[in-house]
């Protein structure tokens, strides 16, 4: 699978929920390796950027399937854990607003408010339960990738935030997006 | 979802700071921009000069800032997403609080001296001044005060007796530059934390002006006397009055008995008797040569 699989915007099935697993399937286990395969090629294709987690709606399954990078700020480990049906049981500590963009909306990066701390609970590849908390980045991620798996895109959360919208231009540095011409009634983002 | 790589921006002037950046540059770090002093006028007729940081930011095509007001760059900053890291190896400008802030975790600071002894400008040559049997480099997160920030790491340097001023700069802006870039890796991924200094502990050194050039040796002892001049040889020098010329001493040693003309007493009645020295014509020259010239 290549970065091509990858849907975006105004695909409609991004703003539909995905359905919960109920076995670790062979297809399961197939859709976190594409996730991975997926996430890498996109990253090897862009300067600036971390491929930090996907959900499996992005590749068009809508399965309550996401995966998060080992670490997230080192392009060198490619590795990622899947979580399946992954929710948040609580959020906690404070909201903190930070820049995060998405595979399914190339280029724009939003400033997005977030709590930061998240309890977890996901079930792995072997289908065993698992619980725990995430802290500041990481709590980010997860509330970004869960609401993948809700049908919601993280623009949905700043819709009506004028000065919360970015463009990455080709230096690598963030450019503020002009709200009523380019975010307001762009139908790409919205439909 | 996505975010912005891990970048840099390296604040440094002065060639203490190049060998970092150079590693930096090695070790692959995204190096997004090189904050470092306008240039300054020197040498013969007072042409601009580079920095040699600047030098090598330019060989590396990474972008070069010079502000006047450092605050005059916080929103170019702010714009380079996510995760920036600062680093601050010798730059000799205050970084105001607002833009300290904008990194995250923050500005590691590199110091030449085993904090909190030493905070301040001239910690390489105040640990030769002093006679101390040892100093180091301290690897620290930069707050508002003077080099009062938490430490990561720190590694220790045994001093000799006789190293000078441009021996410990090079010994110790090589040392600081293997150590932050051992630990970057680590304080990038939080998986350590600094630790906050002494403040009971704590001391100063001042910045050094041309004016502390010169000597009373009546007013030091001849083991001070000798230390100083190895801690202040390139800057600000060791001066001396003797007779009508004014001298530059570059090395001398500690002598029992009057041994030369060019024996210097001092306030413990011990002698400094110089070496080498500059003498008014300019060069640099020994004492045997000082003595058949110009005595």
């Amino acid at each position: 699978m290549k970065k091509e699989n990858i849907i975006t915007l105004p695909n409609p099935r991004l703003r539909q929920r995905s359905s919960r697993v109920r076995v670790v399937t062979p297809e399961v286990k197939n859709i976190i390796k594409d996730l991975t395969t997926v996430a890498l090629d996109w990253e090897d294709s862009r300067p600036h950027e971390i491929s930090a987690a996907i959900s499996a709606v992005q590749i068009n399954h809508l399965d309550r399937i996401i995966i998060v990078r080992s670490d997230f700020d080192d392009k060198a480990v490619r590795d990622f854990t899947a979580l399946i049906n992954p929710e948040i049981i609580k959020l906690e500590g404070e909201i903190t607003e930070d820049f995060e963009g998405c595979l399914s909306v190339p280029d724009v990066y939003g400033k997005v408010p977030r709590y930061n701390k998240a309890r977890v609970k996901a079930m792995d590849v072997d289908g065993n339960e698992v619980r725990f908390k995430a802290d500041g980045f990481l709590a980010r991620i997860i509330q970004h990738e869960v609401d993948h798996t809700n049908g919601i895109v993280f623009i949905d959360r700043i819709r009506d935030k004028k000065d919360a919208f970015y463009k990455l231009d080709e230096k690598g540095e963030l450019q503020p997006l002009d709200y009523d011409k380019d975010i307001k009634n762009n139908s790409i983002l919205w439909d | 979802m996505t975010k912005t790589s891990k970048t840099i921006v390296f604040f440094g002037t002065d060639d203490f700071s190049l060998s970092t950046l150079q590693k930096l540059i090695e070790a692959g770090y995204n190096i997004a921009a090189v904050v470092t002093k306008p240039d300054s006028k020197s040498g013969r007729g007072q042409m601009l000069q580079m920095s040699s940081v600047k030098k090598l930011a330019v060989k590396h095509n990474i972008p070069v800032w010079q502000p006047d007001k450092v605050a005059d760059i916080n929103d170019k900053i702010a714009k380079l997403g996510n995760e920036v890291m600062g680093i601050l190896v010798s730059y000799g400008k205050i970084i105001p609080i607002t833009t300290i802030n904008l990194f995250n975790p923050g500005i590691i600071n590199v110091h030449p001296s085993l904090l909190p002894q030493y905070r301040g400008p001239s910690p390489i040559e105040s640990s030769i001044k002093n006679g101390d049997p040892q100093t180091g480099v301290s690897i620290m997160k930069l707050t508002a005060g003077m080099d009062s920030g938490p430490i990561y790491a720190q590694i220790i340097h045994k001093l000799s007796g006789n190293e000078t001023r441009p021996d410990l700069y090079r010994t110790l802006s090589g040392a600081g530059a293997i150590l932050l870039t051992t630990i970057l890796p680590l304080i990038i991924d939080g998986s350590i934390s600094p630790t906050p200094q002494d403040e009971d502990k704590s001391s100063y050194c001042k910045l050094l002006l041309k004016s502390d050039a010169l000597i009373d040796p009546m007013t030091i002892s001849a083991k001070q006397f000798e230390q100083t001049v190895r801690a202040y040889i390139g800057f600000p020098k060791t001066k001396i009055i003797i007779g009508k010329s004014e001298l530059i001493i570059t090395k001398a040693h500690i002598s029992t008995g009057r041994t030369s003309p060019l024996d210097v007493l001092c306030k413990d009645k011990k002698s400094l008797t110089i070496d080498e020295l500059v003498a008014p014509s300019g060069k640099t020259i020994s004492n045997k040569d000082y003595i058949n010239g110009y005595l």
